[in-house]
C-alpha cells in the first residue's frame, strides 16, 4: 500500500477514517468512566448487549442491523442503568456491580443465543460473529451513521459540559443546586453505551473496552482540566483509531486490524504516562532528584 | 482404563459444584478487595500464554502447555497491573483495562501471524463446553474436570481455612496486618496466584463465562445479605451449589446452554437478594423513625 492508495481505495478510506472516527468518539466519551471509576463499563455493557441482540432476532426473525443494534444498545443500557442502581443501593463496589450485571447479562445471552440456535432458522448464523466484529467490513454507510451519532453524542457532552462536570466531580454540590444529579450520570453512561454500540459490530468487544479507557489515560496525563482532557482523549482516540487501521492496512498479511488498534491505543498512554510533562513517571523522577540534589546541597551549606 | 458407569447429570452438576465453590471461596476475598473483574481480565490475557504454550511443544494442541501457558499469562496480567497501579498515575480498574486488552491483542495478532493454517481451536479452550465433561475421563476413570477442579477446591480450601484470620485481617485491615508482622502483599499474591490457576483450570472444563460468574455473583450476594465474613462464605458456598443444581435442571427443561443458563440464574439468585436488602434497610428505617 502507498500513501496515494489511501486516496483512492474505497475500502482503506472507509476503514482508516471509520477507525478514527470511533476512536474520537469512544476516547472523548470514555473520560467520563475512567474518572468515574468506571472503566470496565464499555467491557459490561458490549457483553450485556449479547441478551438484547438475540431478543431483537426472535422478535424481527431477521438480521436486519439495526434491529440488532437497538435491541443490544437496550440491554447494554438497562444492564449500566442496573450496575448503577447497585452502586446506590447496597455497599458493593464498582467491579462488583458491573461483574454482576454483565456476567448474568452475558449468561442469559448464551442461553437465548442457543436456544435460537436449536430452532434451526438459517438465519441465525453468524449472529454471535456479531461481538467479535470486523473492521474490514466498514462501508460508507457506516461511515454516515458514526458520524451522525458520534456527532449527536459529542454535541450533547459540549452542551451539557457544565452539568456533566459538577455532577462527577462534586455529587453533593450538584445536588445542593437542584441538579438531577441522578440523571445526569445516567445521561453520560448512556452516551457510553451509545459509543459501544457503534463501534460493536465493527470492531469488537475487547477494542471498544480498550478505545474507552486508552486514550482517557493518555490524555489524564498530560492536563488537569476536564475539557482538555476530554479533547485530547479524542484526539488520542482518533489517532489510535487511524494509525491502528493504518499500519494492519500497511503491513497486510491479514493483520487484525482491531488488535492493531488496541496495541496502538496502550502504546499512546504508556508513552504518555512516562513522557508527559508534571505527572509522567520520567518528569517524577527528575523532579525527586533534583529536590534530593537541592536539599543535600543546602544542607552542606550549612554544615559545621 | 474403561470410565466408571457415572451418571451423565451427576458429572455435570458435581462438576458445575466444583467450580462454584472452588471460584467463590477466592471470589469473595476478590470483591472484598475490590479486585472482583480480575477473573474476567484473566480469562482474556490467558489467550497469548495458550499460543505460547502451543508454541514450545511445536504445535500440539495438548491441553497442559496451553494450561501451563494461560496461568502464566494470568500472572503476568496481575503483575503488570499491580505495577501500573502502583505507579500512582492510573487507578486500578483502568489500569487493568489497559493490560487484558493489551495481552488479547498481542495474543490474537500471534495466532494471525502464525498460526492462520493451523486451527488452533481456542474457543475450545477459553470456552469450554460443560456438557462434555463426561466424556474425558481421566486417572481411575474420573472424570478429568472432577480431578482438575477437585484438586484446585482442596488448595484453597486450604488456603481459605488454614490463613482465614489473616486473610480477614489483611483484606480489612492491610495496614494493622503489616503492623502486626503479616505480610497483605504476600498473602494477596498468594490468593491472586490461586485465582490465576483457579480460572485457567476451571475455564478449561466448563469455560470463562461460568467461571467470572462464580467468582463475582455468588459472593457478591452474600455480602448483600450478611456483614460476617464466615456467614458470608456459607452463603457463598450455598449459592454456588443451589444455581448449579436448579440452573441445569432449568437448561435441561429449556434445551439451552447450561453455562448460560447457571449464570442467568445466578443473577436472579443476586436480583432477589438486592431486593430483600433494600426492603429490610428501608423497614429498619422505618421503625426507628416510628420509634419501635
Amino acid at each position: 500500500m502507498t500513501p496515494l492508495d489511501f486516496f483512492t481505495d474505497y475500502t482503506l478510506r472507509n476503514i482508516v477514517l471509520g477507525s478514527a472516527l470511533l476512536g474520537l468518539v469512544a476516547g472523548t466519551l470514555g473520560s467520563f468512566s475512567v474518572l468515574r471509576r468506571q472503566s470496565l463499563i464499555g467491557d459490561t455493557v458490549a457483553h450485556a448487549a449479547l441478551p438484547g441482540i438475540c431478543a431483537a432476532f426472535l422478535l424481527t426473525g431477521t438480521r436486519d442491523t439495526l434491529g440488532l443494534l437497538v435491541g443490544g444498545g437496550l440491554s447494554g443500557l438497562a444492564a449500566s442503568l442496573l450496575a448503577l442502581a447497585i452502586l446506590r443501593y447496597s455497599r458493593l463496589k464498582e467491579d462488583a456491580a458491573l461483574g454482576v450485571t454483565f456476567s448474568a447479562f452475558f449468561g442469559v445471552g448464551i442461553a437465548l443465543l442457543t436456544a435460537i440456535q436449536q430452532g434451526g432458522n438459517a438465519a441465525q448464523a453468524g449472529l454471535e460473529g456479531f461481538l467479535f466484529g470486523q473492521a474490514a467490513g466498514l462501508t460508507a454507510g457506516d461511515m454516515t451513521r458514526f458520524a451522525v451519532l458520534g456527532a449527536l453524542a459529542l454535541g450533547t457532552v459540549a452542551l451539557a459540559h457544565k452539568e456533566l462536570k459538577v455532577a462527577l466531580f462534586d455529587p453533593a454540590f450538584a445536588a445542593v443546586q437542584g441538579w438531577p444529579v441522578g440523571g445526569l450520570t445516567a445521561l453520560s453512561t448512556a452516551l457510553t453505551v451509545l459509543a459501544v454500540m457503534l463501534g460493536l459490530q465493527t470492531v469488537g468487544v475487547v477494542l471498544m473496552a480498550t478505545m474507552l479507557i486508552a486514550p482517557a489515560v493518555a490524555a489524564r496525563q498530560w492536563t488537569r482540566s476536564l475539557g482538555a482532557m476530554l479533547t485530547l482523549a479524542g484526539v488520542f482516540g482518533a489517532l489510535s483509531g487511524g494509525l491502528g487501521a493504518g499500519l494492519s492496512l500497511a503491513v497486510g498479511q491479514g493483520l487484525p486490524t482491531g488488535a492493531v488498534t488496541v496495541l496502538t491505543a496502550t502504546a499512546l498512554a504508556l508513552l504518555s504516562l512516562l513522557l508527559a510533562p508534571g505527572r509522567g513517571l520520567i518528569a517524577g523522577l527528575l523532579h525527586g532528584r533534583r529536590v534530593r540534589a537541592r536539599l543535600l546541597g543546602e544542607l552542606r551549606r550549612e554544615g559545621p | 482404563m474403561t470410565p466408571l458407569p457415572l451418571n451423565f447429570d451427576l458429572v455435570i452438576v458435581v462438576t458445575a459444584v466444583l467450580v462454584a465453590w472452588a471460584c467463590g471461596l477466592l471470589g469473595l476475598f476478590l470483591v472484598l478487595r475490590r479486585e472482583a473483574l480480575l477473573s474476567d481480565a484473566i480469562s482474556h490475557a490467558a489467550l497469548p500464554g495458550i499460543v505460547a504454550g502451543y508454541w514450545v511443544t511445536g504445535g500440539s494442541l495438548a491441553t497442559l502447555p496451553a494450561l501451563v501457558g494461560a496461568a502464566l499469562s494470568g500472572l503476568l496480567t496481575v503483575g503488570l497491573t499491580a505495577l501500573l497501579t502502583r505507579s500512582g498515575r492510573v487507578k486500578a480498574d483502568a489500569a487493568l483495562g489497559l493490560v487484558f486488552p493489551a495481552l488479547f491483542a498481542a495474543g490474537v495478532i500471534a495466532v494471525s501471524l502464525n498460526y492462520s493454517q493451523v486451527h488452533l481451536d481456542l474457543d475450545a479452550v477459553l470456552y469450554g463446553e460443560i456438557a462434555y465433561t463426561p466424556f474425558r475421563t481421566g486417572w481411575g476413570g474420573l472424570p478429568v474436570a472432577w480431578l482438575l477442579l477437585g484438586g484446585m477446591l482442596v488448595l484453597n480450601a486450604l488456603f481459605v481455612g488454614g490463613l482465614f484470620k489473616e486473610l480477614r485481617l489483611s483484606t480489612f485491615d492491610p495496614g494493622l496486618a503489616r503492623t502486626l508482622g503479616f505480610s497483605p502483599g504476600l498473602l494477596g499474591g498468594a490468593l491472586l496466584t490461586l485465582v490465576a490457576l483457579t480460572t485457567v483450570a476451571a475455564f478449561d472444563s466448563v469455560g470463562a463465562v461460568l467461571v467470572v460468574a462464580f467468582m463475582i455473583v455468588p459472593p457478591a450476594t452474600a455480602l448483600l445479605l450478611t456483614r460476617s465474613l464466615r456467614r458470608a462464605l456459607a452463603l457463598t458456598l450455598a449459592a454456588g451449589l443451589g444455581a448449579s443444581v436448579l440452573g441445569y435442571a432449568v437448561a435441561l427443561w429449556l434445551d439451552a446452554s447450561i453455562t448460560g443458563v447457571i449464570a442467568g440464574v445466578l443473577g436472579v439468585q443476586f436480583m432477589l437478594a438486592l431486593v430483600a436488602q433494600a426492603w429490610r434497610a428501608r423497614r429498619v428505617r422505618g421503625r426507628a423513625v416510628l420509634g419501635g
